[in-house]
């Protein structure tokens, strides 16, 4: 009898250390990983759905009939996602909300989309054209989010490296692109010494050394107005870019008109301010 | 005392004693992965935001009190206010796929199964407007924006941690 008693009281602290309340320090400790990766598989999209915009006077433009879709890098479908991740943005900064694009160094992730514009002004409702773009990849390049060094707002960050296999901008609709002004072969990235086609994405804003900002202030006269706009680069300068178009073309019935490539070399954006009032 | 004895002896052998002296046991993360519930879940859904109840006349409370979503920010000293008055729609979804799996090469991840059809009915803001008092009504809007129409989507959205 007594021996069992005293096997009973061996057990039952037990059973009071399984139930420990956990300490705020402890509990402090557990940490997520890093980030999230996200990727799309297989796909598409597409329907009448338009958007509009209406500005005071009634008048709209409208942006519909989205046909969009995506290839996928089949090979390896979760080696090389888009990634957020929350990183430090240095002492006395605050943190930055990084996310990242597939590095998609083979470009198997294509991007096919086309969509319709039209304006309704002054009781005339006019289909514009379409918009078609063939064959957009996208290496690397991102995005970043932060609160800006003065005042409130969003400050942002941007970077982009694409290719662009066609812009084809056909005004009487996607089904008769044998009328339309095409750019093929566009490239946009970071410019290259020997002005060769871009390899780096090209920062156009970047939290650290020149950031975007969007916000709403009010000037001295007391004027509010909607602001977006990219400060002024730390002394390193702002970064340069590059735009390269293999041919622009106007195509028609009556015969096509090449205009021949261009290219611009180096593009530095120093400073934009724009207000919505 | 026999008897007693007896009558402890299974209650004894019920007790966890072994289990709760060895203390709770971590659960490995292959060990989880290896739980399996059904195969996910799909929803329908059908959100009205902000609308009046279709049964009701146009001078309801609800369409006169119109929502307003506000954003309040100061630079130099001086706070103006992003608003967007009446955040309002209905938004119809057929269906949207909600899966955990596990890829060849052991990636764990949620799939988003992307919804076949959606219809936005009025999607949108009566009107966006910049202003230094928040509360007095809209005197000079930017506009307004709106969606409307069918889209019908494929594919996944896929998430995982790394």
């Amino acid at each position: 009898m007594l021996r069992a008693f005293l096997y009973l009281l061996f057990c039952l602290p037990g059973l009071a250390v399984a139930l420990e309340p956990l300490p705020d320090s402890a509990l402090a400790k557990v940490s997520g990983r890093d980030g999230m990766s996200f990727n799309l598989s297989n796909f598409a999209v597409n329907g009448n759905a338009t958007w509009r915009y209406t500005t005071p006077g009634n008048n709209s433009l409208g942006i519909g009939n989205l046909s969009a879709s995506r290839s996928d890098n089949t090979d390896a479908p979760f080696a090389d996602p888009y990634r957020l991740d929350v990183i430090s943005g240095g002492a006395g900064n605050a943190d930055i909300v990084n996310i990242a694009m597939p590095q998609n160094a083979l470009g198997r992730e294509v991007w096919q989309v086309a969509y319709d514009l039209g304006v309704d002004a002054n009781g005339l409702s006019v289909n514009v054209g379409s918009v078609i773009l063939k064959d957009l990849v996208y290496y690397g390049g991102g995005f970043q989010f932060s609160t800006p060094a003065v005042g409130d707002g969003l400050a942002f960050g941007l970077s982009t490296h694409f290719d662009l296999g066609s812009l084809t901008l056909a005004p009487n609709g996607r089904a008769t692109t044998g009328e339309a002004l095409v750019l093929s072969n566009v490239r946009v990235g970071a410019a290259t010494d020997d002005g060769s086609a871009p390899t780096q994405p090209w920062r156009i804003a970047d939290v650290s050394s020149q950031a975007g900002i969007f916000n709403v202030r009010t000037d001295a006269a007391g004027n509010p107005s909607l602001h977006i706009g990219i400060g002024w680069p730390d002394a390193n300068g702002a970064p340069a870019g590059t735009l390269q178009i293999g041919n622009i073309s106007f195509q028609s019935t009556a015969g096509n008109v090449d205009l021949g490539s261009s290219r611009i070399g180096s593009i530095q954006l120093q400073y934009l301010d724009v207000k919505f009032h | 005392m026999k008897t007693a004895m007896r009558a402890l002896l299974p209650l004894i052998l019920l007790l966890p004693c072994g289990a709760t002296l060895a203390g709770p046991q971590p659960l490995a993360d292959n060990e989880l992965a290896a739980v399996r519930g059904a195969d996910g879940i799909n929803l329908a859904i059908d959100l009205h935001l902000n609308l009046p109840p279709p049964n009701s006349s146009n001078t309801s409370d609800l369409t006169l009190t119109k929502s307003k979503l506000t954003i309040g920010q100061t630079v130099d000293g001086r706070t103006a206010y992003l608003v967007f008055n009446n955040v309002s729609g209905r938004i119809q979804m057929m269906s949207l796929g909600l899966s955990a799996n596990t890829a060849d090469d052991g990636t764990n991840y949620v799939a988003i199964g992307l919804p076949s059809e959606v219809r936005f009915t009025n999607v949108g803001v009566d009107s966006i407007s910049v202003q230094s008092d928040a509360s007095t009504p809209v005197t000079s809007s930017l506009g307004k924006i709106t969606l409307n129409g069918d889209l019908s989507m494929q594919g996944q959205l896929r998430l995982w941690s790394h």
